[in-house]
């Protein structure tokens, strides 16, 4: 055999070797950090609390969609408003969040601080104004938000939380062990979200009921109001109806229209309830992905009326468990994410599973919506397949305005 | 006067282009939260971010401009092809155990092409070289 023929098989062998070596290493990794979790997992209700100098500690991944973690990642900045109080949150360069409560004249009431370890633990720290510090375990499977940050900094503060105060989890947030059952929730009085490229989503609480906000039909009851800004002058409108459980939102030149319990039917309704937070999130979403198609070209040549029906598909998808594109998450950050959201959620409606791609005789309306996502890919002149990724016409929605 | 080496078989590219795919694989997994998914939330696959997809494709650039450079048959771009096959053939095992997704036709055609492109961008480049 010639040196140059040992050579090249030494080097088969050696790339060979790495590879079976990287592959085990993991392995070996997992087991180790399953064994760390089995000995460190927190009880279901209990606050862990942390002594000073104890390393990290597991929990579980989110609860929500990869889609909204997606977009609350972006968000920059979050004022919630109660009434005795201001809670302003901001993301570090390292992803940790930090919130500072005040009073309404801004003097200091405390600090809170989310020491995001990785997308599965996190740790937080509460600093009250005398400078008490606590510090503990985040809930197992629960996914740090800036929204979450106010209100747990919020309530930490009104429960006078400092160290030797036993504290429980109540609806996601840490309360000290005696404090009265509460919805958090309901005293937000305003929340603002501050999004890259001078954009703002302010939502408010405003009573009463709301006459043509849909042609023929009125609206009852209280209602969120989340108006979406870019550098300050007005370029959309949302509301909830808590009462009616309609969402209408109003974006001119980019997208206008409704969700109610009849038109999410064939997704199965309504399946969290919106909150003011969720509220601003999806007005920024339709902006952020609408914007997005419209100077990308995806949808350049749609028909009139096409986007906005598909988006009664599509948006739903912020609240949805969601997960951008699977095994191709080097394009979450691109318009081919409308491809693959639209995708999971014509998959979902239909009940498709990745069998559907080669059992293509169970059923023409998953064919339909992988005949979507290829085309959407292909950046063919509309991102949607007509059998699987349009609403059938039962499912027509009704358009508001 | 040195002797002619004789062309390499189409069946050992197919195996370096296996073993080039594996170990790179390997590489991003091992690496995978220190340097190509820091924020966490997707698992160790070359495609789920971009610096993954960098690395893969610089790596299969290198692969093909070393075995671009041993000898090999008149028509160069069979040997070219065996390593590709046997990378994406590699490619498509790994995602079978990762988890296929709901868009794995997609995946594997877009692997397919990086890899393709890739291999073949680092053989003609050495060729050019040499020639």
């Amino acid at each position: 055999m010639s040196v140059s023929r040992k050579r090249f098989y030494a080097a088969g062998l050696l790339a060979a070797l790495a590879a079976v070596a990287a592959m085990s290493r993991p392995l070996v990794g997992a087991h180790a950090t399953r064994a760390a979790q089995a000995t460190s997992a927190p009880a279901a209700q209990a606050v862990q609390i942390i002594p000073g100098g104890t390393g990290r500690v597991g929990a579980k991944p989110g609860e929500k969609g990869a889609t909204y973690y997606w977009l609350e990642g972006q968000v920059r900045r979050v004022t919630t408003r109660f009434a005795d109080a201001v809670a302003v949150a901001q993301r570090a360069a390292d992803g940790d969040l930090e919130t500072r409560v005040t009073d309404l004249s801004g003097n200091e009431l405390g600090r809170l601080r989310v020491d995001r370890i990785d997308d599965a633990n996190h740790v937080v720290q509460f600093t009250n104004a005398r400078g008490d510090a606590i510090q503990a375990v985040g809930r197992a499977g629960a996914k740090p938000t800036l929204d979450w940050a106010n209100q747990q900094a919020y309530s930490l503060w009104r429960d006078r939380a400092k160290p030797g105060v036993a504290l429980e989890w109540q609806g996601g947030l840490m309360r000290a062990r005696q404090a009265p059952a509460q919805r958090l929730e309901d005293e937000i009085q305003s929340l603002e979200i501050e999004w890259p490229g001078g954009i703002t989503a302010s939502a408010e609480r405003r009573s009463g009921s709301r006459a043509n906000v849909i042609a023929g039909r009125v609206l009852h009851g209280p209602a969120i109001v989340s108006r979406l800004r870019r550098d300050g002058a007005d370029i959309g409108v949302s509301n909830w109806f808590p009462q009616d459980k309609v969402f209408v939102w109003d974006l001119p030149g980019l997208s206008s229209g409704y969700f109610d319990p009849d038109i999410l039917k064939p997704v199965g309704g309504w399946s969290f309830e919106p909150d003011i937070f969720w509220v601003n999130m999806q007005t920024i979403a339709f902006h952020h992905f609408k914007t997005l198609l419209n100077e990308q070209g995806v949808v350049a040549e749609r028909r009139p009326g096409v986007l906005d029906r598909v988006a009664n598909f599509f948006e739903p998808s912020v609240r949805a468990d969601e997960p951008g594109c699977d095994d191709l998450h080097w394009l979450d950050g691109t318009v081919f994410r409308y491809c693959c959201d639209t995708h999971d959620l014509c998959y979902a409606k239909y009940g498709c599973t990745s069998y559907s791609w080669w059992q293509w005789w169970t059923s023409w309306q998953c064919d339909g919506c992988n005949l979507g996502v290829v085309y959407c890919f292909a950046g063919g002149h509309g991102v949607f397949s007509p059998f699987g990724m349009l609403p059938s016409p039962a499912d027509e929605p009704r358009r508001g305005h | 006067m040195t002797a002619e080496r004789p062309p390499r078989a189409l069946w050992a590219d197919g195996i370096v282009g296996v073993a080039a795919f594996l170990a790179a694989h390997g590489i991003e997994r091992l690496l995978w939260r220190a340097q190509f998914d820091p924020a966490g939330g997707t698992t160790p696959w070359f495609l789920n971010s971009g610096r993954a997809v960098a690395f893969m494709a610089v790596w299969m650039l290198a692969v093909g401009a070393v075995l671009g450079s041993r000898p090999t048959r008149a028509d160069w771009t069979r040997n070219a092809l065996a390593a590709t096959i046997g990378a994406i053939a590699a490619m498509v095992g790994v995602l079978a155990v990762v988890g296929p997704g709901t868009i794995f036709p997609l995946v594997i055609a877009i692997g397919s092409a990086v890899l393709a492109a890739s291999l073949f961008a680092g053989w003609l480049l050495r060729r050019l070289i040499d020639s």
